[in-house]
Order: C-alpha cells, then sequence, then structure tokens
C-alpha cells in the first residue's frame, strides 16, 4: 500500500523497542549487568510518554519526514498506551500530519485490508492536499 | 454546457453532482447500490443529468411563465409524470420477468393460476404508481426496489388469502424478478419519459393553454449538451472502478471539501453513512487535517438502524419520527448490530415503550461517533453533520444534546442535501484536478471493463 501511494517509511519506533543505539547507547563488557538495566530502562517502551513524544518529534525532524503513521495494536498495550495524546502532540509541535490505523500483530480478525487501504489513501492524499497547500 | 462529475459509490446508496465550472451544482443523482457498483455509478451519473435538465426546465419555465406559481405547479407535474414514466418501465419489465419466472413450471394449470395473480397485481401496481407520482404526494422511498415491494407484496397477500394462493410463492417470484430489473438502467430513456411528462401535463386541467410553453422549454432542456471536463469517483466502491488512480480521491477528503463548500466556516465534519463513521477536521480551505473512522466494525452506522428497522418491522425512515415520540432515553449498552438485536428484544420482553427503547438506541449511536469525534481532536465551531444519518431527525437531536453537554455551544449545520456531500466533494476536486482521463466518458461501457 505504500509502494502504490510513492511513500517510503524513514524512521520507525518500533525498532526501538530492542534499545536505542542510534542515540549512543553501548553495552560495556566491563560493567554487563549495569549497562543491561540501563538498556532496559532506556528502550522505548519504557520510556515515558514525555520521552516517546520528544524522541519521536527528534526523529520526524532529523529525516525530515512529511508526516508520521501510528499503528495502534490492540494486544500491546505498552507500544499503544497514550498513542492519540502522542499523535496530537506531535502534530502541534512538528506541524506535519499523523495518520492513525489499527490492527493487531496475531489477531487475524483485528485486521481488514480494506480498512487499512481506505485509511492508508486517505491519510497520504490528506499529506498531499496539506503540501500543496 | 461544460461541467464537472463527482460520484459517490456509496455501501447503500450511490449519488452524482453535475458542476459548472463556476461551482453552480447543475443536478443531482441518487440511486441504490444494489451489488452492481458500475450500474449504480451509471445509473446515478443519468439521473444528475436529469436532474441537471429538469434544473434547466425549471429556470425556462420560470423566466417564460409570468405567474410563478403557475410554473412551479406545471414543474410539479412535469417531474412526478417524468418519475412515474420511470417508475411504469421498470414495473413493465418486472412484470415481464414475474411471468418468465411462472413460464419455467413445469404444471400448466398452477401456471395459469399465477399468471391470472400476476395480472391483477400488475394492474393494482400500476394504479398505485399513478396516484403516487403526484405532486402532493410524497414516497417513503425513492428507490424502485423499495415501491415495488412494498405494492407487490400488499398486492400479492390480498390474492394469496382470496385465491388459495401460496403468498411465500408470489414472493418469491418477486425476490427474482427485481434481481433482474435492478441489473438494467430505466434512467437512460430521458427524451421517451420527457415526452410522456410532457404529455400527461399539458392535459391537465388549468394548463391547456400553457402547451407552446411547456413544449419550448421542454425542448431546450432535451437540447443542451453536457460536455464532461472530468470526473472524480470517491466512496467505500471507488476501487472496484476502472478509473484511473488520480481520478479517484478518498471520501473523507471528498466530504471535508464538500462540508466546507456547503458550510465555509465548517472546522469539523461527522459523516455517518451505510458502513462507516468518519470525525474530520478541516482548515479554512477544506482540506483535511485530520481523521478517524471506524476501525473494522460497523457498528453504530447506517446499516445498524437498517438492522433496528427491519427487527422492529418498520421502515427505517419511520424509526427517527417514532423516536421523537419517547419520554426517555433507555439505556442501551451495545452498538453492536448483533447484540443490539438481541438487547432491543430483551427491553421490549421487560416492557419498555418501542419509542423509549429507540431514542436509547439513537443515542448509544452516536455516543459511538462522539468517541471518534474526540479521537480526530474533539468538535470545533462550526460543526456539519453529513450522510444519509444526518436526515434522521433523532440522531441530530441526540447529537446536539451531546455536543452540547461535551463542548458548549456549537453551530450544528445540516444540509438537506447531506446525503450528496461526498459527490459534491467529488465534483470540485475534478475541477481542481483536471487531468483527467474520464471526459465524457460513456459509464456504460464501464461495467464491461468492471466484469
Amino acid at each position: 500500500m505504500f509502494y502504490d501511494e510513492g511513500a517510503v517509511v524513514v524512521s520507525s519506533s518500533y525498532a526501538k523497542v530492542g534499545g536505542l543505539y542510534d542515540t549512543g547507547f553501548r553495552h560495556d563488557p566491563n560493567r554487563p549487568l549495569e549497562t543491561l538495566a540501563e538498556y532496559c530502562m532506556g528502550c522505548y517502551t519504557n520510556m515515558n510518554l514525555p520521552q516517546r513524544i520528544e524522541y519521536l518529534e527528534r526523529s520526524i525532524n532529523e529525516f525530515e519526514a512529511d508526516g508520521f503513521l501510528i499503528n495502534s495494536i490492540k494486544s500491546c498495550n505498552s507500544f499503544s498506551a497514550g498513542q492519540l495524546l502522542i499523535l496530537r502532540e506531535l502534530e502541534s509541535r512538528t506541524g506535519r500530519a499523523g495518520g492513525f490505523i489499527e490492527s493487531d500483530l496475531v489477531d487475524p480478525r483485528y485486521f481488514s485490508a480494506a480498512n487499512i487501504k481506505n485509511r492508508l489513501e486517505s491519510y497520504f492524499q490528506m499529506v498531499e492536499a496539506k503540501r500543496q497547500g | 454546457m461544460d461541467c464537472y462529475v463527482g460520484i459517490d459509490l456509496g455501501s447503500t446508496t450511490t449519488k452524482s453532482i453535475y458542476m459548472t465550472p463556476d461551482e453552480k451544482i447543475l443536478g443531482r443523482g441518487i440511486t441504490n447500490s444494489r451489488s452492481n457498483y458500475a450500474l449504480a455509478c451509471e445509473v446515478a451519473s443519468d439521473e444528475a443529468e436529469i436532474n441537471s435538465r429538469f434544473n434547466l426546465l425549471r429556470d425556462r419555465l420560470t423566466s417564460v411563465e409570468r405567474e410563478r406559481d403557475n410554473a412551479e405547479k406545471m414543474m410539479n407535474w412535469l417531474e412526478c409524470r417524468f418519475r412515474l414514466a420511470q417508475h411504469l418501465a421498470q414495473v413493465d419489465a418486472l412484470e415481464e420477468e414475474c411471468h418468465g419466472i411462472v413460464k419455467e413450471w413445469p404444471d400448466e394449470a398452477v401456471q395459469c393460476e399465477y399468471d391470472a395473480a400476476l395480472d391483477t397485481i400488475f394492474s393494482a401496481m400500476r394504479e398505485q404508481a399513478r396516484r403516487m407520482f403526484q405532486p402532493a404526494e410524497t414516497a417513503r422511498s425513492d428507490f424502485f426496489r423499495d415501491i415495488a415491494a412494498s405494492h407487490y407484496l400488499e398486492s400479492a397477500e390480498a390474492i394469496a388469502q382470496n385465491n388459495s394462493l401460496s403468498f411465500d410463492r408470489l414472493t418469491g417470484i418477486y425476490d427474482r424478478a427485481i434481481l433482474a430489473v435492478e441489473g438494467k438502467n430505466f434512467s437512460s430513456g430521458y427524451h421517451e419519459c420527457l415526452e410522456f411528462a410532457c404529455a400527461e401535463t399539458v392535459s391537465r386541467a388549468g394548463f391547456e393553454g400553457k402547451r407552446g410553453i411547456i413544449r419550448e422549454a421542454t425542448q431546450y432542456a432535451a437540447e443542451v449538451e453536457f460536455n464532461v471536463l472530468n470526473t472524480i469517483g470517491t466512496g467505500y466502491g471507488r476501487q472496484t472502478l476502472p478509473f484511473p488512480k488520480h481520478q479517484i480521491r478518498s471520501e473523507i477528503l471528498c466530504h471535508g471539501l464538500g462540508a466546507h463548500f456547503m458550510f465555509p466556516e465548517t472546522r469539523t465534519v461527522l459523516d455517518i453513512g451505510g458502513q462507516d463513521t468518519k470525525a474530520i477536521q478541516v482548515d479554512e480551505q477544506g482540506i483535511v487535517t485530520n481523521f478517524q473512522m471506524n476501525d473494522r466494525c460497523a457498528a453504530g452506522c447506517g446499516r445498524y438502524l437498517g438492522y433496528i428497522a427491519d427487527e422492529m418491522s418498520m421502515g427505517v425512515h419511520e424509526l427517527g419520527p417514532l423516536a421523537l415520540k419517547a419520554r426517555k432515553a433507555v439505556r442501551i449498552n451495545s452498538t453492536c448490530t448483533v447484540f443490539a438485536g438481541a438487547e432491543l428484544r430483551e427491553r421490549l420482553a421487560v416492557g419498555e415503550r418501542r419509542e423509549d427503547i429507540l431514542a436509547g438506541l439513537h443515542r448509544a449511536m452516536i455516543l459511538r461517533a462522539m468517541s471518534l469525534l474526540a479521537r480526530s481532536g474533539g468538535i470545533r465551531d462550526q460543526f456539519t453533520f453529513t450522510g444519509g444519518v444526518a436526515k434522521n431527525q433523532a440522531a441530530t437531536l441526540a447529537l446536539g444534546r451531546l455536543v452540547n453537554e461535551n463542548y458548549g455551544e456549537r453551530k450544528i449545520n445540516i444540509s438537506p442535501d447531506s446525503i450528496y456531500t461526498g459527490a459534491l466533494g467529488a465534483a470540485l476536486f475534478a475541477k481542481r484536478d483536471q487531468r483527467g482521463d474520464l471526459v465524457n466518458v460513456d459509464l456504460s461501457k464501464l461495467k464491461k471493463q468492471v466484469s
């Protein structure tokens, strides 16, 4: 669906569940347990909402993204909690268009291809319309 | 005459708008979507063209007839009799299909009995139609399928009782035949229907001296050629049309722009259609800045009302007026189409009044929409309510109350033509983006491409 619309994902917070190495964090073999604890505390899902917002805002600006898309995962509360709040705050801070889709990683009952396609198309057309002013 | 066309292929109805280059609406067309989107698109477009011609005819008659009231009366008769001609053409086709089905039966004696019954039924249907398509009468539905079903079943029930025929068998004939009739376009015979409408109107008392004026005006409107500069398709079924990608727009963008066109101060739009509910935020240009829509579950959408109407053996148009007679709103916990049916029966069983239950159902439906509105960024002034459900007065009443409770005073806009909002937005996009490959598109050819 992204390919059809000519859209490219330049950055994703989902890959940061495994740790924020891009911000400079490294494990220290001399302090293995301490840095493991720091790693766990610093990964995306263990951030509080203001920290997540700041991290996402930085990403959006660094990658000069046209917008950002949030996929609400029904069965992942740690990732999905507060997403609408994050969306509003990011919109107001960056001025970029936020999109919102809902599905699930494992449960096909929560996935509707037509519904997601409709929302994505609407979202990309909205971004385009905004871009044209 | 140059024009732009917007088509909104909804899950329940398909709408079309013809618009002039200076953004004046020429005409509107609507039909039920049936199971064939390409045909529905063709019919809606033809209906919009017919409506455009009638609007031109109205302007012409008003300009040549000194008495404005008289021009309006002539127009009313012309329109009603035009609709009658369209209706009768479909009744003829339906009768032919019904007799064709009976002809397939093995027993000739049974065939004769049912053929005779059908003759009586269709004769009664034609009489009912002639009474119905008059200026003072209002139909419960605009669609042939609904009107014909109501008339056919009414006569069939009486005949089955009086002649010991099977009502179920007569119903079965109708159910098969209507599918075949709905597979054809009866909106393309403008000239034949107009000829009939003219003849019927000029023969009416009071219009004898107006024959020349009516003939001249109808001829003028019939001869106008529409030069379609661009067409844009939108709506639930838009993917099924072989329109190039740049001639398809999301209905969210179209509803936003359409609502902005009707009410320029609009900042928040709620659209409740047959299968989905959309909460849309727009800027001062009508460009969408944010939206939320229901996930895959269509609870609380127009179809929910249709299901409740079926459960209560009522027409969907009757729900709102009945709910307005409520003395209280019974608490309904679910807007799930399946659970609500069970809850409805449970409430009836414990003795709640139908009016009060319906008021509760409408409130439950709007509560769900309120949650989507909150997620999209709340309700800003002005707030425009669109889609088929905006015609339901009980839904608009519940919406007004909940908006006031949660957001304070907001100006709520509801247009009588709100059902055309998506098609209107599509027509505006057609004007703004003139890369159209569908210039002067022959929609009848789309059917072949789709199949």
